[in-house]
């Protein structure tokens, strides 16, 4: 009768004071441990923001570093850069005369050439010439001496 | 030496269209004119032998291939004291067909008359411009007395395969002076331990080399070139060359025939007593072998091969050209000296060589 009776006013939503004084003592213990259970995790998510904070400082830190690295080596490339160019426009200007004396090259080898032909036919000519006045110089020795009856 | 037999026949020949008579017989064209020049004067030793052997195997080998051809022989200016060449030959090769020959004996004074050189003893190119002039056959070849033709040579003649506008050469492969070819036969010839050093190659573009020995060329374009120099009338030595020069700078082609023909070394062969004048060139009996052969070339006259010498027949196939000062070119005529033409494609017309 009583368990009944209990039942029937747990409906309506009255219970006992000690089943009450044990929930309410079940709930703080809950709100606690919730409670205890957030500060660590919150305390736990501060130390990894903590460390994440470390790292990013670090990495900041070597990409300033590399920054200031890649200044310095493109301030370097950038003055090689320039000597290159100074090297490439001089040797375009190298280049150029070289050009230049090829061409004059080629052009002195071909009056060369030519020259040499034409001292060729002179010489040949010369051949004749030689041969030519030779003969004739034989011819008159033999009809001047036939002349003059001396022996030939 | 026995005197010389007088003329048999002594009648004027008349001269053809081109003023030069040719002795030719028959009126069927042959395919090849054979030019040779020599005369009676012991050249080699015993040149006469070298020549009957050499013309008989020559003349037997195209009649076996029924080659049409004709031999055009210069006796160029024959010694006096000896009889002609042509007398020997005659009596000596009777079995040869003296219809396929004409004979041409060339008066002395011709070469006293055109020598540049009193060094040298014979104007061998001039002599063999009086036979390609007075040539007949399609094609025409200037060789020597003492030159076998090759087997392959022949084949190409007699398969009509040679073209106009080539010229054709033939390496010389010289036989060995000591061997003894009293009877000479292809066994001889084309045994390579007759060989005297080893086969030798041609080389473009000139392809020259023993150019002498063997000159093809068809007898129009020879005619159009007008034969060999014969304005440098100083030296023997690179004339035949130079007719290669001359040949390509007026457009025609040289070509290797694909075999050789073969030589016999003899005593006075060039290749054998060339040393004999180093540093003393211009002495030599060919003439100064330093002339710029291969850097000039001439322009002919229109009389070249004696063509206006007057000509009489004094025995059958034989011919005397009789000297005259109207057959003469010019001692010196310096603007017949040229320089080769360049062709596209062609080789370097010519190259210095210092003397």
């Amino acid at each position: 009768m009583r368990r009944l009776l209990s039942r029937l006013l747990e409906a309506c939503g009255v219970v006992t004071l000690r089943r009450y004084q044990f929930a309410i003592t079940q709930l703080e213990r809950e709100v606690t441990k919730i409670q205890a259970s957030s500060k660590a995790q919150l305390e736990q998510q501060v130390n990894e923001s903590r460390a994440q904070s470390k790292t990013l400082k670090t990495e900041i830190a070597d990409a300033a570093k590399a920054l200031k690295s890649k200044e310095r080596e493109l301030f370097k490339q950038s003055r090689r850069v320039d000597k290159l160019r100074k090297r490439v426009e001089q040797s375009d200007r190298h280049r150029a005369d070289l050009e230049s004396l090829l061409k004059r090259l080629i052009e002195a080898e071909q009056e060369l050439a030519a020259a040499r032909n034409h001292l060729m036919v002179v010489e040949v000519k010369l051949d004749i010439l030689e041969g030519a006045a030779n003969v004739l110089d034989a011819r008159t020795r033999t009809t001047t001496a036939q002349q003059s009856g001396a022996p030939v | 030496m026995p005197a010389r037999a007088p003329p048999l026949r002594s009648s004027p020949v008349p001269q053809s269209e081109h003023g030069v008579t040719s002795g030719a017989r028959s009126t069927a064209q042959p395919l090849i004119s054979i030019v040779l020049t020599g005369r009676n004067d012991g050249y080699g030793g015993d040149f006469i032998a070298r020549f009957h052997r050499t013309l008989s195997f020559n003349h037997r080998q195209l009649v076996a291939r029924q080659i049409a051809h004709e031999i055009l022989f210069v006796e160029w200016a024959p010694p006096g004291n000896a009889p002609y060449l042509f007398d020997l030959t005659r009596r000596a090769l009777a079995d040869i067909d003296w219809g396929v020959v004409s004979w041409y004996i060339v008066d002395p004074r011709y070469h006293a008359a055109l020598s540049l050189n009193p060094r040298l003893e014979y104007l061998e190119f001039l002599a063999k411009n009086v036979a390609v002039r007075r040539a007949r056959g399609r094609f025409v070849l200037t060789t020597n007395c003492d030159v076998y033709m090759g087997r392959h040579v022949l084949d190409v003649m007699g398969a009509r395969s040679l073209r106009p506008a080539i010229v054709y050469r033939a390496p010389r492969f010289d036989i060995k002076f000591a061997a003894d070819y009293s009877s000479l036969d292809w066994d001889v010839l084309e045994d390579p331990r007759n060989l005297e050093g080893a086969p030798k190659q041609l080389k473009p573009p000139f392809m020259g080399g023993g150019t002498g020995d063997f000159v093809l060329l068809d007898r129009p374009s020879f005619h159009e070139i007008r034969g060999f120099n014969e304005v440098y009338r100083a030296a023997r030595f690179g004339i035949d060359h130079n007719v290669l020069v001359k040949a390509l700078s007026s457009g025609l082609a040289i070509e290797d025939i694909g075999g050789p023909v073969y030589h016999i070394n003899h005593v006075g062969s060039y290749r054998l007593t060339a040393d004999v004048y180093a540093g003393r060139e211009a002495e030599a009996p060919w003439g100064d072998s330093r002339w710029h052969s291969r850097g000039v070339v001439y322009s002919n006259p229109d009389t070249w091969g004696l063509a206006k010498a007057p000509t009489r027949e004094s025995a059958e196939r034989c011919w005397h050209l009789d000297f005259s000062w109207d057959a003469v070119p010019p001692l010196v005529d310096l603007k017949r000296v040229v320089l080769p033409a360049a062709r596209a494609g062609g080789p370097a017309p010519g190259r210095y060589v210092s003397k």
